[in-house]
C-alpha cells in the first residue's frame, strides 16, 4: 500500500480542467518532489491531497484512506504557502492550539519541546506579531511537526526561507525520512529538493499511471465510540471558540468597534424619536434589534477574516477537526462577543429611553439568547461564505439580514411586549416557537453544509 | 430543433393569455396578474433549490446554470409581482405600499435572493460560486415559509386574497411557460460565458 496514492485526478475551475487524471504513488519512507512551471498544478494537488479541496473526478488516498476522514488528518503534516499561526498569540499559545486539536497527550509539554527543537525557546511567550521572518517560519515548521505526522506534505517549503530555517527544515526533514516519514512535496529550487526527494515527478496535467491500492475497512460504530467522539466533537468546539475570544480579548478589535456602534446608534435613534415619550417604548423592541444586529456584524464579520492572516484557516483545515466542530466553536465565540455587547447596551437603552427593562429580565434574556442565536448562526455561515471574496464587509450584512427577518421580528415582537412588563402569553408564544424553529434549522443546515462551504 | 421547441412554447403562452384575456375577466380584476406572477416566482424558487441540490450532488456545472437561470427568471417575476401588487392597493386603496402581508413577504424573498446574485457576482472562481451559490439557494428556500408565517402574524388581516380561479391558473400556465423559455435562454447564455471562461484560462 502507497502511502500517498493520487488515482486519476481532475480539478476543473469552471470548465477548465487545471489538473488532468494526474496518477502517482508516493511509497512509505519516500520523497516526491513535484516539479513543473508555474501554472502546472503543483499547489492545486498539493493542496487536494491534504484535503483542502476536493478534486472534480478521481481519488486520493493516504495510507489507503480519503484525505478528509479524521484519522488521516492525525497522520499528515502540511506547510502551505502561509505559516498558519495567529499573530495575536504567543508562539506557545499557537503551537498548544494546534496540540490540543491534534489531541495530543500533553500539548503544552510538546509545544515547548518543538519550540526548542527550532531554536524558538527563549521567545516561546512571544507575541508572533513580534516576530522576525525567519523566526515566524520556523513556528511554522514546528507546527507542521508538532503531531509527529507520517506524511509530509510541503508547498514550496524553501522559498522566502532564511538560512537558519533551511537548516532546521532540511535536518528535520532528513530526521523524518530517516524515520521511514513520507514526504511529498512541491519546488522550483531543484538544488534542496533533489538533495532530499528520491523521486521527482514532473507535472505537466497528466502523470503516468501507477497502480493504487485501497482500503476497504471501515470503522464500527459502538455506543462507547459514539460518546467519545461527542466528547471530542465538543472538545474541538472549545478549543476553537477559545482560540477565538483569547484573540479578540487580547486585540479588542471586534468588540470595542461594536460597542462603540451600539452606543452610536443608540444614540442617533434620540434624532428620530422623543426619548422620552410613551410611544417610544412601544417602537423599543425594534430599536433594540436594530441595534443588536447592526452591531453584531462588526463581530461577525471578523470571524472567518480572523483567519485570512498567514493563511490560518489552512491550519485548521489540517488539522482532524471536523468542519461543523470547526463551525460551531467559531459561532459560540461569536455568541458569546455578541452576547457581551447587547448585555452592556441594553442597559444603555434603558437608561436613555427610560424603558424599565427589568421587569421581565428572565423571559427577556432569553428571547435575546434565542435571537443572537440565530443571528451568530446565519452570520457565521456568511462570514465563512464572504471570507475570501471581494467586498466581504458589505455582502456580510447583505446575505444576513434578509435571512434574519423571521427571527428578528420574533425578538422586536417580543421585546417589545416584555419591556412592557407582560409575560409572554399564548398570543405571543408563536413567536418564541418561531425562534426556536429558526435556530434548529439554521443551526442544523449549517453544521451539514460547512464542509461544503470550507473544503468545496 | 431547440429553438422551434422554444418558439412553439412561447405561441402557446401568448395565446393562453390572450384568450384568458378576453375570455374570462378584466385585466383590472384583484390579483389577476400579481397572484400567476407570485406564483411563477415561488415554483422558480422550487426548480432553483432543485437544480442547487442537484449540482451538489453531481458538481455538474449545467444545473448551477440551470438553478442560476431559474432564480434570475424568479425575481423578475417576483418585481413584476411586486410592481403589480403595489399598482393593486394604490387604485384601492390610495396608499401604493400598504404593508400588505403578501406584498412584504415578496419583497423580503425578492432581497433573499438578490443576496443570492450579490453572493454569486463576488465570488471569482467559477466552481467555488457555483457551489456558494448552491449552498445559499438552500438557506434561502428554507427560510420561505419562516417569512411568509412571520408577516402574516406582524400584520394580520392585511392581505390580497391569494386564490387560484380558472382565469388565474390559465395565467399561471402561461406564464411559467414563458419563464421557462427565459430559463433556458438564460442558461444556454451562462455556459456560452463559462466556455468563454474556459477558453480564457487554456490561452493564458
Amino acid at each position: 500500500m502507497g502511502a500517498v496514492a493520487v488515482d486519476g485526478v481532475w480539478k476543473f475551475y469552471g470548465d477548465y480542467p487545471a489538473l488532468r487524471d494526474v496518477r502517482l504513488e508516493a511509497a512509505p519512507g519516500s520523497c516526491l518532489a513535484l516539479i513543473g512551471r508555474n501554472g502546472a498544478g503543483k499547489t492545486t494537488l498539493l493542496r487536494i491531497i491534504a484535503g483542502f479541496s476536493r478534486p472534480g473526478r478521481g481519488e486520493i488516498r493516504i495510507f489507503g484512506n480519503q484525505p478528509r476522514e479524521t484519522e488521516t488528518r492525525r497522520q499528515t503534516g502540511f506547510i502551505g504557502h502561509g505559516i498558519s499561526v495567529y499573530d495575536e498569540l504567543s508562539a506557545l499559545e499557537n503551537l498548544t492550539l494546534y496540540g490540543k486539536l491534534y489531541d495530543l497527550p500533553d500539548p503544552r509539554r510538546t509545544a515547548r519541546e518543538w519550540l526548542e527543537r527550532t531554536g524558538l525557546g527563549r521567545v516561546a511567550n512571544g507575541l508572533v506579531r513580534e516576530f522576525s521572518r525567519g523566526m515566524r517560519q520556523r513556528l511554522a515548521v514546528a507546527r507542521a511537526f508538532l503531531h509527529d505526522p507520517k506524511v509530509l506534505l510541503l508547498d514550496e517549503p524553501f522559498t522566502a526561507l532564511d538560512d537558519k530555517a533551511i537548516a532546521v527544515l532540511q535536518g528535520l526533514l532528513r530526521d523524518a525520512l530517516a524515520s521511514g516519514r513520507t514526504i511529498v512535496m512541491s519546488t522550483h529550487q531543484l538544488r534542496e529538493a533533489l538533495e532530499l526527494a528520491s523521486h521527482v515527478a514532473l507535472l505537466t496535467r497528466g502523470l503516468p499511471r501507477r497502480p493504487h491500492t485501497r482500503n476497504g475497512e471501515r470503522p464500527g460504530i459502538c455506543l462507547r465510540a459514539l460518546r467519545r467522539g461527542l466528547m471530542d466533537f465538543f472538545r474541538q468546539v472549545w478549543v476553537v471558540a477559545a482560540k477565538d475570544l483569547r484573540a479578540e480579548l487580547r486585540t479588542k478589535e471586534a468588540i470595542n468597534s461594536s460597542l462603540a456602534f451600539a452606543l452610536v446608534i443608540l444614540l442617533m435613534f434620540s434624532y428620530a424619536f422623543d426619548p422620552l415619550a410613551d410611544t417610544t417604548r412601544e417602537m423599543s423592541g425594534g430599536l433594540l434589534w436594530i441595534v443588536f444586529a447592526f452591531a453584531g456584524t462588526l463581530v461577525l464579520n471578523r470571524s472567518f477574516a480572523r483567519e485570512l492572516p498567514n493563511d490560518c484557516l489552512d491550519g485548521l483545515i489540517a488539522a482532524p477537526v471536523s468542519g461543523a466542530a470547526l463551525f460551531l466553536g467559531k459561532a459560540v465565540a461569536n455568541f458569546l462577543l455578541v452576547f457581551a455587547v447587547q448585555l452592556v447596551s441594553l442597559p444603555v437603552f434603558g437608561v436613555f429611553y427610560n424603558v424599565p427593562w427589568t421587569r421581565q429580565l428572565p423571559e427577556l434574556l432569553l428571547v435575546i439568547v434565542l435571537g443572537t442565536w440565530g443571528l451568530t448562526v446565519v452570520g457565521t455561515v456568511s462570514s465563512a461564505l464572504t471570507v475570501n471574496i471581494r467586498l466581504r464587509e458589505l455582502m456580510l450584512p447583505m446575505l444576513t439580514y434578509p435571512i434574519m427577518f423571521p427571527s428578528l421580528l420574533g425578538g422586536m415582537q417580543l421585546t417589545a411586549f416584555l419591556v412592557g412588563g407582560n409575560p409572554i402569553d399564548a398570543d405571543h408564544f408563536g413567536w418564541l416557537k418561531m425562534m426556536i424553529g429558526f435556530d434548529v434549522i439554521y443551526t442544523g443546515v449549517s453544521l451539514v453544509l460547512v464542509e461544503t462551504i470550507l473544503v468545496g | 430543433m431547440r429553438g422551434t421547441v422554444l418558439n412553439l412554447l412561447g405561441g402557446i403562452a401568448i395565446v393562453l393569455l390572450a384568450v384568458n384575456h378576453g375570455a374570462f375577466t378584466s385585466p383590472r380584476e384583484e390579483g389577476f396578474f400579481y397572484i400567476p406572477l407570485a406564483g411563477t416566482a415561488a415554483i422558480s424558487a422550487m426548480a432553483s433549490l432543485a437544480a442547487s441540490l442537484v449540482f451538489l450532488r453531481t458538481r455538474n456545472l449545467r444545473f448551477d446554470a440551470a438553478a442560476v437561470a431559474v432564480t434570475e427568471v424568479g425575481l423578475a417575476f417576483l418585481a413584476a409581482a411586486i410592481v403589480d401588487g403595489c399598482c393593486l392597493t394604490g387604485y384601492a386603496g390610495g396608499k401604493w405600499w400598504s404593508w400588505d402581508s403578501g406584498l412584504t413577504s415578496a419583497l423580503v424573498c425578492w432581497l433573499l435572493y438578490a443576496a443570492y446574485l450579490m453572493l454569486r457576482q463576488s465570488v471569482e472562481e467559477l466552481t467555488q460560486r457555483a457551489t456558494f451559490a448552491a449552498v445559499w439557494s438552500i438557506f434561502a428556500f428554507l427560510d420561505i415559509p419562516l417569512v411568509v408565517v412571520a408577516i402574516a402574524w406582524w400584520k394580520p388581516g392585511v392581505h390580497i386574497p391569494f386564490d387560484f380561479t380558472v382565469a388565474r391558473l390559465i395565467n399561471l400556465l402561461a406564464l411559467v411557460l414563458i419563464g421557462a423559455i427565459l430559463a433556458v435562454v438564460r442558461m444556454r447564455q451562462e455556459e456560452a460565458r463559462r466556455d468563454l471562461d474556459s477558453l480564457r484560462r487554456s490561452s493564458q
